[in-house]
This record gives structure tokens, C-alpha cells and sequence, in this order.
């Protein structure tokens, strides 16, 4: 596959990301914030002038985090706690958490507990979609915002956060333009490609990958060899944060068009558009996010059904690192819906070191199925 | 080899008959025309179902049941058959099982006409009820409860206090009946008396030769969990408290020879309770208390307050609670029960009891110098278990705490 060309800034920006943190960290002198970027508002960590980064938990290897986390904790967590024990996050000043899953909640109580130099804060994401859920969720993200204050030690005002939802919301319109492209007969950009520009927009500053993006959509469909793939498949879980994974898939003779992941359309799909008190806005914006979390099952499915017909999805895979209950709670419900939509798909359970040669065994019968 | 003789509390042998009613319960609650409702088991909010009509029942403890009555493999198969990956939470599998269709115990729990899911403790709590919910077509009620990462404050309490007004408003709507809010204020009040026994009893343990070993609390924990604002809670807490306290005064502990002192955390694997058997038998090694049980009951309640009151029991779990809220309470307690070390039951498919297990090991060893073990296993799927193993590490401990 061919990935030259404009596509590869993003990804080198995603592999030099540590890198792109700490030199914007010199020049600016101001903080860095890793969250799961996702369930985090990333508006008001942007309003208080500092970087909110995607936090990374891929590690091959667990040689300090085994001293504190079991082996059937997500290798998320563990790997995140891995990477901050090996001092290879010092460049965060703050990990900013939402409170998702059992693992988050032990990977922050044990973090606390370690009284570390890198602070923590979680924050509470509610786990049912009714009014009241909604109104303490406004507080949950009103407080954030006090917290950032006194952490910045500066006032963060309407203005400022109109101007983030802003600038975020130019960043989703981009990437959802670059979506667009790909419900096409034959879309200019692979899975993994697309991966690449999602992750780099979790890591990267918000301004120049707003330029970046335009530039890539001017030129993007003026490439000399577009992505191949017969079969059109969606995936669907949590954070991906090694494009390798969908590597494997796509390098079976199929064509990932769309997603429904942490790190994928779900990160950007929906905008925060308001009008209206800013923290109400931008509250609400997350708190409607389709996800295992608190949406109904309803919920996902739509969302997913959206997806497929959209992009005329032929297959879907559901991706999850082993021991990722709220995934897996989810994937009987969804996986039996897609099949009454007519949709087959596989579950994929993987783990790093990626065992590439029996995923893609898998995941060829699974295209040959469909073909 | 001690060859102590377990002498059985009266009390807790009652209990087998309790559970057997707790289930007729709810067929008698519909025969009547009155309303099931399956809840979670950690701080439910009981006393408003109670005063409702409602008759709650818990798929937790029905799944330890299934354990106990060794009936959950054809359970499990289903569940798995059905999708639900073997690493999720084995109660979870267990009683899905069973929803699924499976052949159970007690020929399945009566249906609920609502499912309640407190979502204190863990994600399971929500994704196993909206599993309940879709595959029963029922009604779903979550109580969104957050974790306490300082202290629990107003914000969080109202929060949680307003959502059970709205579940009381939303039984109003299926049952029928109004909320009569004085006799839920005297509900919660018994409520608040049978917790107050229940830690009476606990507190009772720290004398040696200690009254109660942990099978015994395991079984008398029931009545608090299942029956919390009923008057048999009550009256079943003052006979056991009679019995306890008798059995101190008389010098009479729960074994003969009392030579350790031991304290457990996690969830017991129910299917083989003989484990601890085995370190009372062998060792003459006793639990004198257990974070688990006494998870029922650590929070007081304010009858003039019911919402609020029961809003705080909610947020107030030790699985909701910081990890430093834990250490402090597992210190306290070794020092106020004169534990010797503290046994840690990890269930892979348990994470929110067990995540923390390894660090909670490491800094009571290295800040207090307090030994432990931790035995991994799973608390309802014994296919996760070996006997000879987890009795070979527990002898390698016995051995350390003996050599002390």
C-alpha cells in the first residue's frame, strides 16, 4: 500500500509525538495534559492555554507496572502505568482521566496512592443518559474547568472557550471532510491512513493540524495510487493506538472505510455547535457520545447501522485488547444486531505483542467469507 | 495439624432457610399482585423498594447460590454460548445463564418488572443490567453513583439523592402507589438499626478466641444485603448479636485452639469454601474479619433524611472509595482485631475488588510491615481454580507467619 505523500506528515507527527509535546512545551513554556481525549473536553484544557495529548498505553513488555497492576487489568492501563514508572511521559504535567471502566478507576487509585509528581484528576462520566445525568455532568465539567483555573492561575472566560469549541470544532468539520472521501466507490485513503491522521490530531496542536488537514484535503484525492481492498469493512471498539492492528486487517485484501472507535469518527463525529452557555455546549457534546458507557444499547447500534449504510459497509470487525469488559459486554448485543441488519461480522481479540500471523488468518477467512 | 472442630453459630445455620424464603418472597410478591425488581447487591436501595410493595431480589446472590449448589457450568456454557467472553465477571455469566434460559437453580430467579442497578461498585453493574434489561424486555433504572476521589461531598450525595426520588417517582408510575415518605423514614430507620447490629456483631470479633470465623459471617451477611429495612434483618441481627456476644462472655471461639488471626479480602470463591476450612483445620488460623462483609453495614443512616441517606450509603462502599480511604481502614483494622496477616482473594474476572490487590499488598508490606497473600482464582467459575495450589501458597504464608 502506499502511504507516501501528504499522509505521511501526520504519521511521523504521530511517531514523533513525544517529541512535538516537549518542543512545545520549550517554546511555550506552558503545561501539557494527557487525557483519554475522547470523554475528556479537550476545549477547556485548550482554553486554559496548555496541550491536551492522547495518553499511549502500547508496551511490549510490563516489567514495573506488574509491581502494582494483575495481569487481567486492561494492558491499557497497565501499559500507560508502565510508560509513567519508566519515565517516559515526563513531559506531562497532569493526566486528566474520565472515569470510564475498573481499570481506569484502579490505575487511579493506585497513582494517587503513589503520591507521583504528575498529578491526576478524574473526572466523573456518567453512566445512565437521563436529565439529571446530563445537569450533574454540566457540574462534573464546571469544576474541571475551576480545577484548570487554578492550575493555569489564570481565568478561563466564555470567550476563551468559544474560541477552543471553535478551533476544535474546525478540526472535526476537517476530519469528518476527510471521512467524506472515503464513502466513495474507491476512497483515497486506507484505514490505516486514516487512523494515523485521527491519532496525530489527538497529539498534535489543534492549529497546525487544522492546517495540515486542509492542506491534505486539497491534495489528497490528487494522489497517484489510491488504497486497494475489495471487501469494505468497518471497525468498531475502543482506543487503537497502533495502526499496525488495522495493518493486519487491511493487508488481508480488504478496505477498512469507516470506524466507530475512541480513535477514530467517535473522537470527531460530533460537534459542539453551541450557542448557548459554552459549558453547557461543550458538556453536552460529550455526554451524548454513542459508547459502552452509559448510552443505550440503542445508541450504539444506531450509530453503528448510521455508519454502515453510509459508507456501505460490507463487514464489520469489533476490535478489543483482551480483558476490555465494557467492549466485550457490548459485542454479543451489537454483533446480533448487525447480523439482523444483514451485516456479518468477526470479534477480534488482540494483545501486544500483536500476533499479526493469526489475526490476519483470521481476519483473511472472514474477508474470503464475504467476497 | 490443630483438628479443630468448627462450632457452627446457630444463627448462621438459619440462613439456609432465609435464602429459601428471600426467593419465595418474590413469587409470593406477585402472587399478591404486587412488583419484583432485580437489583445490585451493594447498597441497593431496598428501603424504597420495600415501602413500595417491591420485592427486590439479587442476581449476585443468586449466582452464589447456583456456586454453592455447584450448578453453574451449564450456566457459564450458555452465557458464552450467547457471546460473552469467559475473562467478564463469572456472576455476570453465571446468571445470564440462567436469563438466557439455561436450566437453574431454583427453576430460575422470579421475573423482575424492573431491574435497579446502583453502578457503586463497577461497569459490570451497568453492562450486566442492560444485558438483564435487553434479554427480559424490562425496564432499566441506573443510579449514575461517582467515585469519591477525596471525600464525599454535598454535590455528589444530591446528585445521587435526586436520582432516587426519580426512582421512587418512576415505581409510583409502575406500581401504581404513592410514596408514603413516614414509613420510609421508619423503613431506613430499621434499616440503620440492622446495620448497627451487624457491626456490633463484627466488633465483637476482635476478642480472642474470636466468636464468628468467616464461614459463619458469610452466611449472616444475608439479611443485611437481601433484607436491609425489614424487620426480620432486625430481629435476625439481635439473635445473632445474643449469640456472639454470649459466646465472648463464655470464653467460646468458633475453633478450639485459636493460634492466628487473619483478615480477608475480596469476594470468597464460593465453590470451594472448604479453603477456609482447610486454614482452620490445618492452622488453627481464623478470619476475624472481612472487608467484604463488612461492606454491608459500614455506613449509618439518617431516618430524617431518607434520600440523602441512602445516597451516601451508596457512594460509601470500600470498592468506591480511594485507595488510600482502603489503607487506612486495613491498618485500623489490624491493629484494633490484632490481625496476624491479611489473606487477598483475587478474581481474575473481578477486577473492581481485585485490581488494586497487588498494590494494596506492597504498601501495607513496605509502610506497616503487615504480611499478606494473594490468592488468584475467580470467585464463581471454579474452572479457574486449583485446590492444591492456592493450599500450597497459603502453607508457604502460614509458614512466614508462623516462623514470626
Amino acid at each position: 500500500m502506499n502511504e507516501s505523500g501528504e499522509v505521511k506528515r501526520f504519521q511521523e507527527l504521530f511517531e514523533m509525538r513525544d517529541s512535538v509535546a516537549t518542543e512545545w512545551k520549550r517554546k511555550s513554556g506552558k503545561k501539557i495534559v494527557g487525557c483519554i481525549s475522547t470523554y475528556v473536553p479537550e476545549e477547556i484544557v485548550y482554553a486554559a492555554e496548555f496541550l491536551p495529548v492522547e495518553i499511549i498505553g502500547k508496551v511490549e513488555a510490563f516489567a514495573k507496572a506488574d509491581a502494582y497492576l494483575p495481569s487481567f487489568s486492561c494492558s491499557f492501563m497497565r501499559g500507560f502505568l508502565e510508560k509513567l514508572l519508566g519515565k517516559e511521559y515526563e513531559y506531562l504535567d497532569l493526566v486528566a482521566l474520565p472515569s470510564l471502566c475498573d481499570s481506569i478507576w484502579g490505575f487511579y487509585s493506585i497513582w494517587r496512592a503513589l503520591s507521583p509528581d504528575i498529578r491526576i484528576y478524574l473526572l466523573h462520566y456518567p453512566s445512565q443518559r437521563s436529565k439529571e445525568a446530563s445537569n450533574y455532568f454540566v457540574g462534573v465539567v464546571e469544576r474541571f474547568k475551576s480545577f484548570m483555573e487554578r492550575f493555569a492561575g489564570k481565568d478561563i472566560s466564555d470567550r476563551d472557550l468559544r474560541a477552543a469549541m471553535e478551533v476544535y470544532d474546525e478540526n472535526r468539520r476537517l476530519l469528518k471532510s476527510l471521512y467524506e472521501l472515503r464513502k466513495k466507490e474507491s476512497p483515497p485513503i486506507s484505514g490505516v491512513e486514516a487512523l494515523e491522521v485521527v491519532l496525530s490530531s489527538m497529539t498534535t496542536p489543534k492549529l497546525l493540524h487544522n492546517r495540515l488537514l486542509k492542506k491534505l484535503l486539497g491534495e489528497i484525492e490528487e494522489r497517484e495510487e489510491y488504497p486497494k481492498g475489495d471487501v469494505r469493512l468497518l471497525v468498531s471498539g475502543h482506543v487503537i493506538e497502533d495502526p499496525d492492528v488495522l495493518r493486519v486487517i487491511e493487508n488481508s485484501g480488504s478496505l477498512l472505510v469507516s470506524d466507530d472507535l475512541d480513535t477514530g469518527s467517535r473522537y470527531f463525529w460530533f460537534l459542539v455547535d453551541g450557542v448557548a452557555n459554552p459549558i453547557e455546549a461543550i458538556s453536552k457534546r460529550y455526554f451524548e457520545l454513542p459508547s459502552p458507557y452509559g448510552s443505550s444499547f440503542a445508541d450504539r447500534i444506531k450509530y453503528l447501522s448510521d455508519m454502515v449504510k453510509e459508507f456501505r459497509v460490507e463487514g464489520i470487525v469489533f476490535l478489543t485488547r483482551k480483558f476490555c469488559d465494557p467492549y466485550l459486554f457490548d459485542y454479543p448485543i451489537l454483533g446480533q444486531a448487525m447480523k439482523e441488519e444483514g451485516v456479518p461480522s468477526l470479534l477480534l481479540e488482540y494483545e501486544y505483542p500483536l500476533a499479526k500471523a493469526a489475526l490476519k488468518t483470521r481476519v483473511e477467512a472472514f474477508v474470503e467469507m464475504l467476497r | 495439624m490443630s483438628g479443630s472442630t468448627r462450632r457452627t453459630l446457630s444463627s448462621a445455620k438459619e440462613v439456609t432457610d432465609l435464602v429459601v424464603a428471600h426467593y419465595m418472597n418474590a413469587i409470593q410478591a406477585h402472587s399478591e399482585g404486587r412488583h419484583v425488581a432485580w437489583s445490585t447487591a451493594v447498597a441497593p436501595p431496598s428501603e424504597i423498594l420495600y415501602v413500595m410493595g417491591v420485592q427486590p431480589l439479587f442476581p449476585e446472590n443468586y449466582a452464589c447460590v447456583s456456586t454453592v449448589m455447584k450448578a453453574t457450568r451449564k450456566m457459564f456454557d450458555a452465557s458464552e454460548a450467547h457471546g460473552l467472553s469467559r475473562d467478564l465477571c463469572s456472576y455476570t455469566r453465571c446468571v445470564m445463564g440462567s436469563v438466557l434460559g439455561c436450566e437453574a437453580p431454583l427453576g430460575g430467579m422470579e421475573k423482575p418488572d424492573i431491574l435497579v442497578s446502583t453502578k457503586n461498585v463497577c461497569l459490570t453493574y451497568l453492562k450486566w443490567w442492560q444485558l438483564m434489561a435487553n434479554a427480559l424486555k424490562c425496564p432499566l433504572y441506573v443510579i449514575d453513583c461517582p467515585r469519591v476521589t477525596e471525600e464525599i461531598e454535598e454535590f455528589h450525595v444530591k446528585y445521587v439523592a435526586r436520582q432516587l426520588r426519580d426512582l421512587a417517582l418512576e415505581l409510583e408510575k409502575i406500581t401504581g402507589r404513592n410514596l408514603n415518605e413516614e414509613k420510609l423514614k421508619e423503613v431506613v430507620r430499621r434499616s440503620d438499626k440492622a446495620a448497627e447490629l451487624w457491626r456490633k456483631v463484627l466488633e465483637w470479633r476482635r476478642f480472642k478466641p474470636c466468636p464468628m470465623g468467616v464461614t459463619d459471617s458469610s452466611a449472616a451477611m444475608f439479611p443485611i444485603v437481601a433484607s436491609a429495612g425489614t424487620m426480620e434483618a432486625v430481629e435476625y441481627y439481635e439473635r445473632l448479636l445474643g449469640e456472639v456476644s454470649e459466646r465472648v462472655k463464655n470464653g467460646v471461639g468458633v475453633i478450639e485452639d485459636e493460634k492466628f488471626r487473619l483478615l480477608l479480602s475480596g469476594i470468597p470463591f464460593w465453590h470451594h469454601l472448604s479453603l477456609f476450612n482447610y486454614l482452620e483445620d490445618r492452622y488453627g488460623a481464623v478470619f476475624v474479619y472481612e472487608l467484604y462483609t463488612a461492606t454491608w453495614g459500614i455506613a449509618g443512616l439518617n431516618p430524617a433524611k431518607p434520600f440523602e441517606s441512602l445516597a451516601f450509603k451508596m457512594l460509601y462502599n470500600p470498592v468506591n472509595m480511594p485507595q488510600t480511604w482502603l489503607e487506612e481502614w486495613v491498618v485500623k483494622i489490624v491493629k484494633d482485631f490484632n490481625v496476624d496477616g491479611m489473606v487477598l482473594l483475587s478474581s481474575r474476572s473481578c477486577k473492581a475488588t481485585s485490581i488494586g490487590n497487588i498494590a494494596v499488598q506492597k504498601f501495607l508490606r513496605e509502610k506497616y510491615g503487615i504480611p499478606s497473600v494473594i490468592i488468584e482464582a475467580d470467585h464463581t467459575d471454579d474452572r479457574a481454580y486449583s485446590d492444591a495450589q492456592a493450599k500450597a501458597k497459603l502453607d508457604v504464608f502460614m509458614e512466614i507467619l508462623g516462623a514470626k
